[in-house]
C-alpha cells in the first residue's frame, strides 16, 4: 500500500510482503530494477514499512554532482531520493511515535540518478545474516527524518557510479566512512576528493580506476599507516594475517582480479575439529569459513565463503582469488601481526615451563589487537581467571594499543573460554625486544614493571593459585546472526 | 622482594621473572636473534608485496 504517493514524503507499507515493486514505483526515476534488487537482496523479509525522503540533498552524491555532473551539457538531477527502512508497519499517524520509529528504523539508503549503479550512501543494519553466526566491525550515524533525530549501526555501503567512482574509490570510501564516522579524529571525504588523494600519482581518468598502490597511497595522505600484503610473497601466513586485521575490527581493501572489495567481518565454525597434526600450537584463524563484505557491485553484508559460494547472494569470490590486500594501520601500530606472532611464540615457548597446565598441551591462541583502553575495559567483567590478574590490569599503565595473543585448549576455545594471554605493546617496533607487557599462565603472572613506569624492562612474577577459565575478549566486532 | 608501586597490597608477591642477570641476558640475546631473522624475511616480503600491487589495477 502506497501512502501518499504524489507527496514529498510517500510511505510503502509492506503489508503482504510483495510490496518491493510497489517501492520501485514511488522512488523512480532515480531508483531502478538494479538498484531494487540490492534492497532486496540486502533486506529481504525484514522490512515492513519505507518511506521515500524526496528532493534530499546528499552531501557524497553532491560532491560528484558539483565537480564532475555539472560541468557536462546534459546534467542529472541534482538531488537524490533517501529511502528509510522500517521493521515495523507505520502509516502517517505512528511517525510521531519517536521511541517506536528508533525500535523499528533499519537504516537509510541514497538513491542517485546515476546509471548504471543508483544506490548511493547507505547504512543499514545487517538484517537477514545468511553466515549463521558471523562477526563484523560496525559504526553509528545520527540521521534525521521530519524533525526526528534516528540512530543507525552498521558498515558503510555505496556502489561505484563509474564516472567518478569505480570499485577502487568506492572501497576507499566505505573504508574512509567507517573511520571518520567511528573516531572524530579522520575527517569525512567524499567520492570526488577521494580520486584526488592520488592525483599526483595517477595518470589516468577516475574511471579507468586505481592500483593497489595508489589506494595505499590514498590511505597514507588520510593519515594512516597501510601495511601491504600478497598472497604470492606471505604464502600460508596470507590468511591468518587478513583474518587477524579483521578480527582486530581494522577493515581491509581486498584485492581480488581487477577488482577491490572492502572486508570487515569474518564467519567461523569454531565448534569444527581441528584437523589432526603434530602441531602443538594452533591459531583461531583455521576456523574462519568466510569473510563478510561490501562489494560494490552486489549489496552490503556479503558473504564471502571459503570455498566458493554456496548460494546466488554470497560473492562469487573464494579465499583463493584474494590475492593481496591492504591494512589501514592507525598511527602509533608500529608492530605487525606477523611480528607480535613470533613474539607471543617466543614468550609462550621461555614461559610456559611455569604453567604445568600447559606444558605438553595442544594449545589454542587468538591474535588481535586492541586499545589498552578497551581491554581494561573488559577486566572487570571476565574477572581475568584470578582476583590479583584483574588487579593488577586495571591498575597498571598500557600502551594506547596492545597486541593480544589468548591462550586457550580447544576444547575451551569452543566453549569461548581462554587460560591467559600474551600482551605485547604495540606501539614498538619489533626489533625491540622489551616490549611484553605482561604474560598471564594459568599459574603465573608475569609483567613489566619497569617499561609500564616508562623505565627499563623490569620482568617481574607472582604465583597464581585457582586459576579459572574464563570468557575470551568480545570488543572489536560485533555478532550477528 | 621487588619494589611493586603498581598494587601495593600485591607487592609482596611478586618477584623477579628470571634467577640471575645472566639468564635474563641469555633469554634476550636468544629472542633478539629469533625476532630479527623474521623481521628481516617480512621487511622483503612487504617490499616485494608493494612492487606486486603497483602493477594491480582494480576496476
Amino acid at each position: 500500500m502506497i501512502i501518499d504517493e504524489q507527496g514529498v514524503l510517500p510511505i510503502v507499507v509492506f503489508e503482504n510482503g510483495g510490496e518491493w515493486p510497489e517501492v520501485l514505483k514511488v522512488a523512480a526515476p532515480h531508483l531502478d530494477k538494479r538498484g531494487l534488487g540490492k534492497f532486496e537482496q540486502a533486506l529481504g523479509d525484514s522490512v515492513k514499512t519505507v518511506l521515500v525522503e524526496r528532493h534530499y540533498i546528499d552531501k557524497d552524491y553532491r560532491d560528484t554532482f558539483s565537480n564532475y555532473h555539472s560541468k557536462r551539457f546534459q546534467t542529472p538531477d541534482s538531488r537524490c531520493n533517501r529511502l528509510h527502512f522500517f521493521n515495523e508497519i507505520f502509516d502517517k499517524a505512528a511517525l510521531v511515535d519517536v521511541e517506536r520509529m528508533q525500535r523499528s528504523y533499519l537504516g537509510y539508503s541514497v538513491v542517485r540518478p546515476t546509471r548504471p549503479n543508483c544506490v548511493g550512501r547507505t547504512l543499514i543494519y545487517p538484517v537477514g545474516s545468511r553466515m549463521g553466526e558471523a562477526h563484523i566491525r560496525t559504526c553509528s550515524e545520527k540521521i534525521h527524518l521530519l524533525g526526528v533525530s534516528l540512530e543507525v549501526h552498521g558498515f558503510p555501503f555505496i556502489s561505484q557510479d563509474t564516472d567518478v567512482t569505480v570499485c577502487a574509490q568506492s572501497a576507499l570510501w566505505t573504508i574512509l566512512r567507517y573511520f571518520s564516522n567511528r573516531y572524530p579524529r579522520y575527517g569525512e571525504i567524499h567520492p570526488f576528493q577521494i580520486g584526488q588523494l592520488t592525483k599526483d600519482y595517477s595518470i589516468g581518468r577516475m574511471s579507468d580506476g586505481l592500483t593497489m598502490w595508489q589506494m595505499a597511497e590514498a590511505l597514507r595522505q588520510h593519515s594512516f599507516e597501510p601495511s601491504i600484503y600478497t598472497r604470492d610473497q606471505h604464502g600460508d601466513q596470507f590468511e591468518h594475517l587478513l583474518y587477524t586485521y579483521i578480527e582486530s575490527g581494522i577493515p581491509c581493501l581486498v584485492g581480488v582480479p581487477e577488482h577491490v572489495v572492502s572486508s570487515f567481518g569474518h564467519f567461523s565454525n569454531i565448534d569444527a575439529q581441528l584437523i589432526p597434526d603434530d602441531k602443538c600450537l594452533h591459531y583461531s584463524s583455521e576456523f574462519n569459513q568466510g569473510l563478510v563484505i561490501s562489494d560494490d557491485n552486489t549489496f552490503p553484508y556479503q558473504p564471502l565463503h571459503k570455498g566458493g559460494p554456496a548460494t546466488q547472494q554470497d560473492s562469487g569470490f573464494r579465499f583463493d582469488d584474494i590475492d593481496s590486500f591492504i591494512a589501514p594501520l592507525p598511527d602509533k601500530v608500529y608492530l605487525s601481526p606477523e611480528g607480535f606472532r613470533k613474539a607471543a611464540e617466543l614468550s609462550l615457548a621461555k614461559f610456559i615451563n611455569e604453567s604445568p597446565s600447559l606444558q605438553g598441551e595442544t594449545l589454542m591462541l587468538r591474535i588481535f589487537l586492541t586499545t589498552g583502553t578497551s581491554f581494561k575495559g573488559r577486566v572487570l567483567e571476565r574477572g581475568m581467571g584470578h582476583s590479583s590478574v584483574a588487579e593488577v590490569y586495571r591498575y597498571l599503565p598500557m600502551p594506547h594499543f596492545v597486541w593480544v595473543c589468548e591462550i586457550s585448549k580447544p576444547a575451551l576455545f569452543e566453549k569461548r573460554k581462554v587460560l591467559g594471554e600474551i600482551i605485547w605493546d604495540a606501539t614498538r617496533n619489533g626489533y625491540e625486544t622489551s616490549g611484553l607487557v605482561a604474560c598471564h599462565l594459568p599459574e603465573k603472572l608475569i609483567f613489566d614493571l619497569g617499561s609500564s613506569l616508562n623505565g627499563a624492562e623490569n620482568l617481574i612474577k607472582s604465583d597464581l593459585q585457582k586459576f579459572t577459565p574464563y570468557d575470551l575478549y568480545v570488543s572489536n566486532l560485533s555478532q550477528i546472526n | 622482594m621487588t619494589a611493586m608501586v603498581i598494587v601495593p597490597d600485591l607487592a609482596g608477591d611478586f618477584v623477579p621473572a628470571f634467577d640471575s642477570e645472566e639468564e635474563y641476558a641469555q633469554f634476550r640475546e636468544e629472542f633478539s636473534e629469533e625476532m630479527q631473522e623474521v623481521l628481516l624475511e617480512q621487511s622483503r616480503a612487504r617490499a616485494r608485496s608493494e612492487e606486486e600491487i603497483r602493477r594491480k589495477r582494480v576496476f
